[in-house]
């Protein structure tokens, strides 16, 4: 419990209209969209500009109230799940874009600005913001550097990392630092680089500076189904080792893709076995000569059909309905535990036929999208309320999986509450020790989004309480939404 | 050191340790020993060592890039990683290579050249510099416009802290983003956190062909229009690099592409400058500058990169420096062959100009070693917090004392 003389002081840093206190409002900030964590946070507070977030987080400083950072709450790991007995600070009032600056290819926006709404605003001026996740039409900028977000172009564009110059921050203690700028390369430690994905646990970003691409010339978009995963896969090994980079290459498995077609109509063929997107994107004799290798290669993996779209509505019907996935799984009823798992790409096939092993083990659906280029699985468990254990068996098969083949827990969902029992999987005590020397430089107390990342015993209090529906969900009275 | 620290690290390590030489000597401060480990444990025994004692240690690769950074404030111990040069995984399939850090950077590109791939770096060193060094120096070359900074390269490291702790960060996937990114850390913070001990790289494909295509023109002003035009346009070069030549100035762009689309953007290209400027194909300008005793670093958003190199050739006046312009990506890099007074000059009045443009100006070169009063970085925003990083990860001070910024 906050005392309320320490709930005046938040009111009067930003304003007794920007706190929420009132038990039932509180409830809609405990979770991320990963609702298997459950924790109503003590206050949440909206803050409009960088110097009231740091006297924020100077009034949590002095009373050791942990807090955690949220944008709109559409990360998958709990990242924005509130820590025990914590504070929300949310961005959803910061929302300006500051700065266009085209010569330089750089935008400065609010921690709480959308990412597709960078796009919007520099679009007419032939450029973009790349990062592309899934959520980008909801999700914050913020949110992104926190998770270091990826999407389905960063095979070919890169990370959320790739695309930022320089931030603000405000540390653990509410001091402002400023870190990267407009040039690159700037003398002394890239600070950036480990505040970009850092889950919130290092402080709170409030002004990003993100780079700009400029639009390609050329843009065209491959659907190609398969008879199998298998061969679909060897197909996309084949186009990478041509020396072909696609701007994307995804792979969905026959549940998927019946689902999605089923929901979006973007026209997938529901009799194959897999499909690839496959986009290339760059200047136009350049795409043409290489959508005609990709073409070629597919026919050597016995594709089933191969079909181009070039104009933009028909090339955002096929990515909608890729894009679409999580959502459409979501109607087969029951709950969805979506997973992050990274391989090498030559460890492809093995990992799809693990995967399938684990599927047929367990008796549960596992539908499976993949970014084949960097070999980024999203296997969806669907399961019931009854299955709850054996979904948790399930994810701890996958992971495992990942790690004994070479790859990583999360590849840009973040580690968040929900994988940080994994951390050990992947590394030792003393590689997790080392990591977590740069939490006490940016935050000796701990207070920054605590219990997030890493198993740390030594951090206070305990994690989010897993969520157990309320007798009036389980009878069906009443839905979460 | 003490004598008795001395004869226990002689007895400790009798096989790796050897007396230095005048050669050995940073930047004018000579290192009482040089030991050459043959591999991560060996490494961990010998900063455990000296974080006991209160040894200070100088890691150096290739000794490519010593002249980097301040003169250390003290030298006890050389750590020589030029032994660990075995690449230990290449998967040219997953298009990553993992070595160790004394690896030399032509080492790993001829075995990615294998498979038609490189690691795309390409900083101003000779190939025998080792990627530990090249990482831990964070310096890039023209492809830095289209394929980001060493930095952007690195998937993951095994490196170990000043009291002899082994750990890795990231992994050896193209991505990952479990764990904070220690590795993207190490890179450019000059072995002041930790030695790197083994990196892992990703590759990229070797494109069907590369081609520069040179815009001359007759003044700076003239060079800074068209590559404003080139900017603008929908032109996708590779790099953009300003270079001198001999009746003024060549803007030389690189396309990396199939025969017909280098041939599409050269059309284009030519229509853009319509007739005022013409745009041939050329060899791939000689980027490599000379080295002198001073080379000035200049950081700049790309718009200021030629109004930034004006000012550079005025005030330079009537001094002779070579340069080349990464506009691409806002840098100029220079060679200055001049007496250490004039340098300081210089830098004190160039260094405010960079400044004011949200840039920087670094000095290095073996001529600091006579001017120990210049700050060869300036001065860096966020000072305190890398102040904090640092004590975290060396308390003692003793990994390259006082050789970067703001005294770390």
């Amino acid at each position: 419990m906050i005392a309320s003389e320490i709930i005046h002081l938040f009111e009067s840093a930003v304003g007794p209209m920007r706190v929420i206190t009132h038990p039932a409002e509180r409830k809609a900030f405990a979770s991320d969209a990963l609702l298997h964590y459950h924790e109503p946070p003590e206050l949440v507070v909206f803050p409009e500009t960088t110097e009231q977030i740091s006297s924020i987080v100077k009034i949590c400083n002095t009373h050791h109230i942990p807090f955690t950072p949220r944008g709109s709450g559409t990360g998958l790991s709990g990242g924005a799940t509130p820590s025990p007995e914590s504070v929300v600070i949310a961005t959803a009032k910061m929302r300006k874009i500051h700065r266009i600056d085209i010569a330089n290819r750089l935008a400065v926006v609010d921690p709480g600005v959308i990412n597709s709404d960078i796009t919007k605003a520099v679009a007419s001026a032939g450029y973009f913001y790349a990062p592309d996740p899934s959520s980008q039409s909801v999700s914050t900028i913020g949110g992104n550097v926190a998770e270091n977000a990826g999407g389905i172009h960063c095979f070919k564009y890169g990370f959320t990392v790739n695309h930022i110059l320089g931030a603000q921050i405000v540390l653990g203690n509410g001091d402002i630092v400023e870190v990267g700028g407009e040039a690159m390369d700037m003398p002394g430690y890239n600070l950036l680089s480990v505040i970009v994905g850092s889950e919130g646990t290092l402080g709170i970003v409030t002004c990003v500076t993100v780079r700009l691409t400029a639009q390609p010339q050329s843009i065209v978009t491959a659907l190609v189904p398969f008879a199998s995963m298998e061969s679909a896969g060897a197909a996309v090994s084949a186009i990478i080792a041509a020396g072909i980079v696609p701007a994307a290459i995804e792979l969905m498995d026959q549940l998927t893709l019946q689902v999605c077609e089923n929901t979006i109509h973007a026209g997938y063929p529901e009799n194959a076995a897999a499909i690839l997107l496959v986009e290339l994107d760059g200047p136009q004799a350049e795409v043409e000569a290489r959508i005609a290798d990709v073409a070629k290669i597919c026919r050597n993996y016995e594709a089933l059909n191969w079909k181009i779209a070039t104009l933009p509505a028909e090339r955002a019907l096929l990515w909608k309905g890729r894009k679409a996935a999580f959502a459409a799984l979501g109607q087969l009823g029951a709950h969805l535990f979506l997973h992050d798992g990274v391989v090498p790409r030559t460890k492809l096939p093995e990992a799809l036929k693990r995967l399938t092993d684990v599927g047929r083990r367990s008796g549960l659906w596992i539908a499976t999208v993949l970014h084949a280029g960097d070999g980024n699985l999203h296997p969806v468990v669907l399961y019931n309320d009854d299955q709850e254990a054996l979904a948790e068996q399930v994810a701890a098969d996958i992971l495992t999986m990942c790690v004994e083949l070479g790859g990583s827990i999360t590849g840009e969902h973040g580690v968040g509450l929900d994988k940080r029992e994994f951390m050990n999987v992947m590394f030792t005590e003393n590689d997790m020790a080392a990591h977590q020397k740069l939490r006490l430089a940016f935050d000796p107390l701990g207070i920054s989004n605590p219990g997030k990342i890493y198993p740390a015993p030594n951090m206070c209090g305990e994690g989010a309480k897993k969520y157990k529906q309320h007798p009036l969900e389980q009878n069906g009275t009443i839905t979460r939404l | 050191m003490n004598v008795n620290a001395e004869q226990e690290l002689f007895a400790r390590f009798a096989n790796i340790v050897t007396e230095p030489s005048e050669k050995d000597a940073i930047l004018g401060v000579a290192p009482k020993v040089i030991v050459s480990p043959a591999n991560t444990e060996q490494i961990s025994a010998i900063l455990a060592f000296a974080a006991e004692n209160n040894l200070a240690v100088i890691p150096r690769g290739a000794g490519a890039q010593m002249a980097i950074g301040s003169a250390p404030s003290r030298a006890d111990i050389l750590l020589d990683l030029s032994k660990m040069n075995t690449i230990i995984a290449y998967e040219p399939g997953d298009m990553t290579i993992t070595a160790q850090a004394g690896t030399s950077i032509g080492a790993i590109q001829r075995a990615a050249a294998e498979y038609r791939q490189f690691l795309a770096i390409d900083p101003d060193v000779e190939e025998s510099a080792t990627i530990g060094g090249i990482a831990a120096v964070g310096i890039n070359g023209t492809r830095r416009m289209k394929y980001g900074g060493v930095y952007d390269q690195i998937l993951g490291a095994q490196f170990v802290l000043a009291d002899g702790t082994i750990a890795r960060a990231g992994g050896k996937i193209v991505k990952n983003v479990a764990g904070y990114d220690i590795a993207r850390l190490l890179c450019g913070s000059l072995g002041t956190l930790a030695v790197l001990t083994e990196v892992t790289f990703r590759l990229q494909p070797k494109p069907p062909f590369s081609r520069w295509i040179g815009v001359p023109s007759p003044t700076l002003e003239a060079a800074q229009t068209v590559v404003q035009l080139i900017r603008q346009s929908q032109l996708s070069p590779s790099a953009i690099e300003v270079v001198p030549a001999a009746d003024g100035f060549v803007t030389a762009l690189s396309f990396e592409y199939t025969a017909a689309a280098i041939q599409e953007q050269v059309t284009a290209l030519r229509q853009l400058l319509g007739k005022k400027y013409g745009a041939w194909y050329i060899a791939k300008p000689n980027f490599s500058l000379p080295k002198n005793a001073f080379a000035l670093r200049i950081s700049a958003p790309p718009s200021q990169t030629l109004p930034i190199l004006q000012k550079v050739l005025e005030i330079s006046e009537p001094m002779h420096i070579d340069w080349v312009a990464h506009v691409g990506f806002g840098a100029i890099e220079t060679s200055v062959n001049a007496a250490p007074d004039a340098v300081v000059r210089l830098t004190g009045q160039l260094r405010p100009v960079c400044e004011a443009a949200g840039g920087a100006l670094v000095v290095s070169g073996d001529g600091l070693s006579a001017l120990p009063e210049l700050d060869p970085w300036g001065t860096v925003s966020s000072a305190p917090l890398m102040r904090s990083v640092k004590s975290y990860y060396d308390p003692k001070s003793i990994l390259n004392p006082g050789r970067f910024v703001d005294g770390i």
